[in-house]
């Protein structure tokens, strides 16, 4: 059968059962077995078993539902609070004043966390309210958080750059040092346009925060100590390639228990609520990845993302014209789609593809999970908009509003990640 | 209706169970490997906790309406033709994961009969961590159902879930 039919086939089943609400780990199974059934002669209930088994039992999966039970457990922690108050008095005085807050907060949050709607949840909760007892216009506060928030997808550990790895077959640790750099880029951005945007508008800043002592600041900044331990331990372990991924989330999550009992936030209730909390994402996730996978089966037999490769390569479009069309593509799905199905499909789909015009798969690693952070920020499915209109109860138009000059920088980010590939890359090669 | 929920609470308790003992396991195999010893198959154990807790936790996490839908379109509709669209995707899923649940089941059956064993260095009958898929799939089959009656009876099935959803991104 030839290969628009296919696409056809596929795209239509798809649409039409998420359209009508079927789950999606559901709607990539059901259209695993219309491509099956329709366009290969393979018996598919032989394969469906095994598919689910090889991909449930995954030594490499495993580092996925540690690193959710780390955040899980630091979530229930002081640590927000402990942050705020730590970094307040180095940013006060910067133009844009605490909005830094947000950006270096999410940043190192996001380094002990692999979720960018947890990343946004913990900071906002104290950054939000605190930011608007000072009087910071709400642009600046929401807009920076939302788009901060992000950052826990890019900065390691990351869930989506796990699953990224294990659906792609790309090393998670390669993946992780590959996000350093991008991330600490991104803050940069944030940063740099947060201090611009309160140049020019006076209005919507307070007066800068009175002056603190450098003894002072040291003394809050050690509140943060445990916590950059955490981040040294782990992050820390896979650069130095002592640990796998799962390991150094098997250490996390010891150092995130140890964290809580010593601020005194760990009983067995939030033990208990974390370990379930932690359970329940994952099996999502599972469920996700295991459809993905079966989708990703049906079609090595019936060869769509072959012959799509060899069209797209045959095509002249290049490396670079294959990036800008799949970035407008990623941009309008992810109005619709969250940002582990995008990624689950596109290595199912186009993976043969990128791999075809020479792209490098631990590069593209990168820029899927960029394009996947402009997902989370645009309505209207958007999750980081979520937990702010939880956060605010303003409403998710509103918030859009105030968020778009940060995923405007977001689509910087990839125009630079294309044009200097080294962004990405540079640290891998240096270490591994 | 309320036993069913009991039943996918104790399944989720022991997928719960089974993520701990994952980390219990991968930090022992550290702490061993630190002093020179190391528990034989370890990455196979792993693994099979993490299938056995994926799988055990189905049932549970969508009762508690934690996976994921795409809901853009379903909130546009109207009222009537809004929940004839939830009873149609529960009924689709029942009818799939009917039928993903018996072929994961022939699938553990035969695996069973050949008395296929792990390649590790510990030789275990694959069927037994296998039986955890067997379980949690029929489950979920069975879990999808009772939320078609309940949408068909007009009964309450689960609470908003986009906040819930959230959590793994």
């Amino acid at each position: 059968m030839d290969i628009i039919t296919q696409s056809a086939v596929l795209i239509f089943t798809l649409l039409v059962l998420l359209g009508l609400g079927v789950w999606v780990g559901v709607a990539l199974m059901a259209s695993g077995v219309v491509i099956f059934m329709l366009f290969t002669s393979t018996p598919v209930d032989a394969i469906l078993g095994t598919t689910m088994w090889v991909h449930s039992a995954s030594w490499t999966l495993t580092a996925l539902p540690l690193f959710i039970w780390m955040g899980e457990i630091l979530y229930r922690t002081r640590l927000a609070e402990d942050l705020f108050s730590g970094l307040a008095p180095w940013v006060g005085r910067l133009p844009g004043g605490l909005a830094h807050v947000n950006v270096v907060g999410c940043g190192i949050f996001a380094a002990v966390s692999g979720s960018s709607a947890a990343t946004t949840a913990t900071v906002g909760r104290i950054s939000l309210p605190e930011l608007k007892a000072r009087g910071y216009a709400d642009r600046l506060a929401i807009g920076s958080l939302a788009g901060s928030g992000t950052l826990g997808l890019l900065i390691p550990p990351s869930i989506v750059m796990i699953v990224y790895g294990v659906a792609a077959q790309v090393s998670v640790n390669r993946l992780f040092i590959a996000g350093v750099v991008p991330g600490l880029m991104l803050m940069a951005l944030f940063s740099g346009y947060i201090a611009l945007w309160s140049k020019l508008n006076p209005d919507g800043v307070p007066a800068p925060e009175p002056r603190v002592s450098v003894g002072e600041r040291l003394r809050r900044l050690r509140m943060l100590l445990p916590v950059v331990g955490l981040i040294i331990g782990v992050i820390g372990s896979i650069y130095a390639g002592v640990a796998t991924a799962t390991e150094a989330a098997a250490i996390g999550v010891a150092g995130a228990l140890i964290i809580a009992a010593f601020g005194r936030s760990l009983s067995i209730e939030t033990f208990i609520d974390s370990l379930l909390g932690a359970t329940r994402t994952s099996a999502m996730i599972g469920l996700i990845l295991l459809g993905a996978a079966f989708l990703t089966s049906a079609m090595s037999f019936s060869g769509l993302p072959g012959q799509l490769a060899e069209i797209i390569s045959a095509s002249g479009l290049g490396a670079n014209g294959l990036i800008a069309v799949l970035t407008v593509f990623f941009v309008l799905l992810g109005c619709f789609l969250d940002g582990i199905s995008i990624v689950v499909l596109t290595t199912s789909v186009v993976m043969p593809a990128v791999a075809a015009v020479g792209i490098d798969p631990v590069w593209f690693g990168i820029y899927l999970i960029i394009v996947v952070e402009m997902a989370q920020i645009t309505p209207p499915l958007g999750f980081n908009l979520f937990v702010i209109q939880n956060l605010t109860g303003k409403s998710i138009f509103e918030i859009t509003r105030m968020v778009v000059p940060y995923f405007l920088i977001l689509v910087l980010a990839v125009v630079l990640l294309t044009a200097f590939p080294g962004i990405a890359t540079w640290l891998v090669q240096k270490t591994l | 209706m309320l036993l069913t929920r009991y039943i996918f609470n104790f399944c989720g308790a022991l997928a719960a169970l089974s993520l701990l003992g994952i980390a219990v396991l991968i930090l022992s195999q550290i702490g061993l490997r630190l002093m020179g010893s190391q528990i034989p198959s370890a990455d196979d154990f792993a693994a099979w906790g993490l299938s056995a807790s994926i799988f055990l936790a189905l049932p549970a996490t969508l009762v508690r309406g934690d996976h994921i839908r795409v809901t853009s379109l379903r909130q546009l509709m109207p009222v009537g033709l809004g929940h004839a669209a939830d009873v149609m995707s529960a009924l689709f899923a029942t009818a799939l994961m009917g039928w993903v649940a018996w072929a994961i089941f022939g699938y553990v059956a035969e695996s069973w009969t050949y008395n296929e064993v792990s390649q590790g260095v510990v030789a275990v009958p694959l069927w037994i961590p296998q039986s955890a898929m067997v379980l949690g799939s029929v489950l979920f089959a069975l879990a999808f159902a009772e939320r078609s009656l309940r949408l068909i009876l007009g009964l309450p099935v689960e609470l908003d879930d986009t906040q819930e959803q959230a959590r793994g991104e």
